[in-house]
């Protein structure tokens, strides 16, 4: 299995939790509501390539909507192989932080 | 569907535009729209606008360094095919890298060589304003430029023209007699000279007062070199050095002459040791080398005129009435070298027509390599059809595959430049050793060279790869997948003129070098005019006089069987002569005539075997010979406007203003005193016994080691304490020669790699022409022809285009070949042979590159040929 970055793992998890409604403007929003930073277009854009490179999103696009003027939206749905992708993130990450309540300065008292 | 209610702005839109296309930007574009026209809606559209504006900069660093992502894969890909072409075709890619790094070092060697020609003395301060005087002496009947003038001329200068900043003489001597203890030996590089020539010239001293290092007399200023040969790493200033057994006071230690000087020095004395010579008040002698600084902003042109003549006031009524002027020029330090004119310079000199026929050999051999290239990258694009057609299906641009081939074609120049710059590193010890030329590469390791080579190589490989990468583009994707391709006829053509046209400049290369070296053989082989074998010569040096004792001197040497004479004399030929003018005397007619002089005793007649056409030669029981009768040689008798040898016999002659007047007791043949590329001039022989300084003696060869060994013995016994040299006549006098034969040498090696190169051209074409009939041959096989026939068939084609070759160069190789020859007062013919000879060689080069193509053309299996496409 093709390991992901962070910011892979970042917008794949949006593009799921969006369910079906993921386009550029939405998984933005997302992404600022996970990790509290606007990402610039073009960083979001590059990294949905490289999803979609590694077959973990399809990209589809819409017929034309009106608020667009007219034009289509390229909505991306997450793949069974994203979906496994995260499963397998969920798992690493409850095992390398389990344990751990919380992060300070001062050593884990014995 | 909504009217937009806002336009986004028009700038931000066209940088998306500028680098997305298609899909991508019609998703960035429609997103951030959306956004944007719901900010308009609910808010400042000045704030939307400023969103857009950010939102568009933050992305497009990202978009470009994705793109250049995408690029580099391409470009990885692109490298990965053309290092497997490389792979696969590895004689070709050897051919074409080889030829074209062959090509640009010998263009490097060139580049260094004419690099150092031109740089010679440029590194003196001030150099534009540096002159050195030179001095026209004119008669009715000769003109004279010596380069040594009067030693007045420096003083006068500094007094009398006010542009004048300061003047500096110089006086260089022969070869010295150094010691310092147990060290003795010849140093050959001194010279007298003004304390103002560090003002003049930029001599910078490492040890030692600048200001005054020459100021009193028996002062010495030596090189580091004979600082570190004499004394070691010590400080030497306040030493003594004993020069031909006078003691010299070092004052101080300058740095090494740089290679590329007219002004090699080794030690210099200061002038004011010569302060009582009677030379230095002498208007009419010609030996000081006599240099100047002008100041800033002086009117050159009218200073010239001042200064011509200069001399007028000094010397015009001595000098009129016998119909001699003296005229005086500058010229530049920095021209010294290459456009000197005159007679006794101190370094022998370039020739500024060597280094631009060498500059244009350079330019020629890179065109031949580079059209090699080019045809060669072109007749093998066929080979790749296949993938272009391929790469265009699949949805290449045609940008894109130019800027692949052209960055192939790039990466083969740039690769060819490194292989180029290793091969001048490795062979310039071979060129020297040839040669005889020091190439210093350090001179291309300035940035501005190395500047310029990158620039250059990747010029001349965008040039190379431009035509094939054209073509190769051009190709239509169908027809190349289908396997048909479109012979290029007119691409075709092309080459076929390139091949000719590189013939055409090996054949000129290859005619020089033949006329070059027939000329050389000519000179050497040339009967002189008198016996130059077995002369065995010992020079006297550092301060020996053999005035009073020489005939004991030869009769100490001729003890020896193998020792079948012995003569001393002045000069010997092939060393420099000094000349004077001579008048007839007694005659009201005041014309005067220079001649060369030359004095030796009466046995150098018969032991040098130089023939008497009248009157005879000096006899040793006449004592009025000595010192009182004058031989002349045939070119003198119309010089003096005699008609005939015997005419001369009685005449009185005179030597210089007021000197010895003596009448011609004889007449002999011409001899060549001085080297074929200079007549025969007017010579005058004496019987004078105060300036001997050279013993010839006749040595018979067949016991050398033992006569030679005599002869030593008997040096020692003779000359105490003076180091023995010795040197054999015809060696010596060929030396004169070895400047010329240097280039003669350069020039052969060019014109090897010049064929060399256009032989890899014809040998890429010939497999290419073999490859497109490959069909056709195995027909013919089939239908029975023979090994022998196809490859006459195959060979046809080439011939014609070396024959025309030959004809286009034969002209054009005369021409200037009989330019070139007219550098030699004697010469060799041009040969019918030499032309017969430079189309044969070329000729037979070139069908033997060819034959190894179609040899293995024809011999192919007509099976397997008839598969083929």
């Amino acid at each position: 299995m093709l390991l992901l970055s962070r910011s892979e793992e970042i917008i794949l998890l949006a593009v799921y939790k969006l369910q079906g409604n993921a386009y550029g403007v939405t998984i933005r929003e997302q992404v600022n509501e996970d990790i509290g930073r606007y990402w610039p277009f073009g960083a979001i854009y590059k990294t949905l390539k490289k999803l979609k490179a590694k077959g973990y999103v399809e990209k589809n696009a819409s017929d034309p909507v009106s608020e667009r003027g007219g034009r289509t939206r390229y909505y991306y749905t997450i793949t069974p192989e994203g979906v496994s992708s995260l499963e397998k993130i969920l798992s690493i990450h409850s095992a390398i932080w389990g344990g751990i309540k919380g992060i300070s300065l001062e050593k884990k008292a014995k | 569907m909504t009217i937009h209610k806002t336009k986004p702005p028009h700038i931000p839109c066209a940088l998306i535009k500028l680098f997305l296309s298609g899909e991508d930007f019609h998703e960035f574009f429609g997103d951030i729209d959306e956004i944007y026209q719901y900010k308009c809606a609910c808010g400042s559209k000045r704030r939307a606008k400023f969103w857009f504006w950010l939102r568009v900069l933050e992305s497009i660093p990202g978009i470009i360094l994705e793109k250049l992502c995408w690029r580099t894969i391409m470009f990885k890909n692109y490298l990965k095919i053309a290092l497997r072409n490389f792979k696969r075709h590895k004689g070709y890619s050897f051919i074409n890298i080889a030829g074209f790094a062959t090509g640009m070092a010998v263009c490097l060697l060139i580049l260094i060589y004419v690099r150092q020609e031109l740089s010679y003395d440029k590194y003196h301060k001030d150099v534009e304003r540096i002159y050195r005087i030179t001095q026209d002496i004119r008669t009715q009947t000769s003109n004279r430029i010596f380069a040594p003038v009067s030693p007045m001329i420096a003083p006068t200068l500094k007094a009398a023209f006010p542009q004048v900043e300061n003047a500096a003489r110089t006086l260089p001597t022969g070869p010295r007699l150094v010691k310092r203890g147990e060290k003795l030996f010849y140093e050959n590089r001194f010279m007298y000279a003004d304390q103002d020539l560090f003002d003049v010239l930029t001599i910078p001293l490492i040890w030692g007062n600048r200001e005054e290092a020459l100021t009193r007399p028996q002062t010495l200023i030596i090189s580091e070199r004979m600082a570190l040969k004499y004394f070691g790493y010590d400080n030497p200033v306040g030493d003594t050095l004993e020069i031909n057994e006078q003691e010299y006071e070092i004052t101080g230690v300058a740095v090494n002459h740089p290679e590329n000087t007219h002004l090699k020095y080794d030690l210099i004395a200061s002038m004011e040791t010569l302060a009582d010579w009677s030379e230095m008040t002498n208007w009419y002698s010609t030996m000081f080398y006599t240099y100047l600084k002008v100041k800033p902003n002086v009117n050159m042109d009218e200073f010239s005129q001042q200064v011509a003549h200069l001399a007028d006031k000094y010397v015009a009524d001595r000098l009129a009435p016998r119909g001699v002027s003296y005229n005086y020029f500058l010229l530049s330090l920095t021209g010294i070298h290459l456009h000197s004119p005159v007679r006794y310079d101190t370094e022998p000199t370039g020739n500024s027509a060597y280094v631009y026929i060498f500059a244009f050999v350079g330019f020629f051999i890179l065109l031949i390599a580079g059209l090699n290239f080019m045809n060669l990258s072109t007749s093998r694009s066929i080979k790749r059809a296949k993938e272009v057609g391929l790469r265009k299906v699949v949805g290449a641009q045609k940008w894109q595959l130019v800027s692949q081939f052209l960055g192939e074609s790039l990466m083969v120049s740039l690769l060819s430049l490194g292989l180029a710059m290793v091969i001048a590193t490795l062979t310039i010890p071979l060129v020297t050793r040839v040669t005889g030329i020091t190439l210093n590469f350090s001179q291309l390791l300035t940035p501005l060279v190395l500047i310029a080579l990158i620039g250059g190589s990747i010029l001349v490989g965008l040039a190379a790869g431009t035509y094939p990468a054209l073509v190769l583009s051009a190709f239509r994707p169908v027809a190349t997948l289908k396997g048909i391709l479109r012979r290029d006829s007119r691409g075709f053509a092309l080459r076929t003129v390139l091949v000719v046209f590189q013939f055409v400049i090996s054949v000129i290369l290859i005619f020089g070098t033949l006329v070059m070296s027939s000329q050389f053989n000519f000179m050497k082989n040339q009967y002189l005019g008198f016996k130059k074998e077995q002369k065995l010569i010992l020079p006297l040096r550092g301060g020996i006089s053999i005035t009073e004792n020489y005939e004991a001197v030869k009769g100490q040497f001729s003890k020896h069987a193998s020792i079948t004479g012995a003569t001393v004399s002045s000069s010997i030929p092939g060393r420099s002569l000094s000349s004077f003018s001579i008048r007839i005397s007694g005659e009201d007619d005041e014309r005067s005539q220079d001649m060369y002089h030359m004095y030796f005793d009466h046995e150098f007649i018969p032991d040098y075997e130089i023939e008497i056409v009248a009157g005879r030669a000096f006899q040793q029981d006449m004592s009025t010979d000595i010192r009182g009768a004058f031989l002349i040689n045939e070119a003198a008798v119309p010089a003096f406007g005699w008609s005939s040898p015997d005419e001369a016999l009685g005449k009185r002659l005179q030597t210089g203003f007021g000197g010895r007047i003596n009448p011609i007791i004889g007449v002999t043949k011409n001899f060549h005193y001085r080297g074929l590329q200079s007549k025969v001039e007017p010579l005058i022989m004496e019987f004078q016994p105060d300036i001997f300084r050279y013993i010839s003696l006749s040595v018979d060869i067949s016991n050398l080691k033992e006569s030679l060994a005599f002869i030593e013995s008997q040096w020692k016994i003779l000359f105490a304490g003076k180091p023995y040299e010795s040197f054999f006549l015809d060696m010596d006098f060929d030396q004169q020669y070895r400047a010329d034969e240097q280039i003669g040498r350069i020039f052969g090696i060019f014109t090897v790699l010049g064929l060399f190169i256009a032989c890899l051209g014809l040998l890429g074409l010939a497999s290419f022409t073999a490859q497109s009939r490959t069909k056709e041959i195995g027909i013919r096989r089939v239908l029975g022809a023979s090994v022998l026939g196809i490859v006459i068939m195959l060979s046809k084609q080439f011939t014609k285009w070396v024959v025309l070759a030959n004809c286009l160069a034969w002209p054009v190789a005369y021409y200037i070949m009989s330019r070139w020859l007219k550098n030699f007062a004697y010469r060799a013919e041009i040969n019918i042979l030499i032309f017969i000879l430079s189309g044969l060689l070329v000729l037979a080069v070139a069908l033997l590159t060819v034959s190894f193509q179609s040899i293995r053309a024809a011999t192919a299996n007509p099976a397997d040929s008839l598969r083929y496409e």
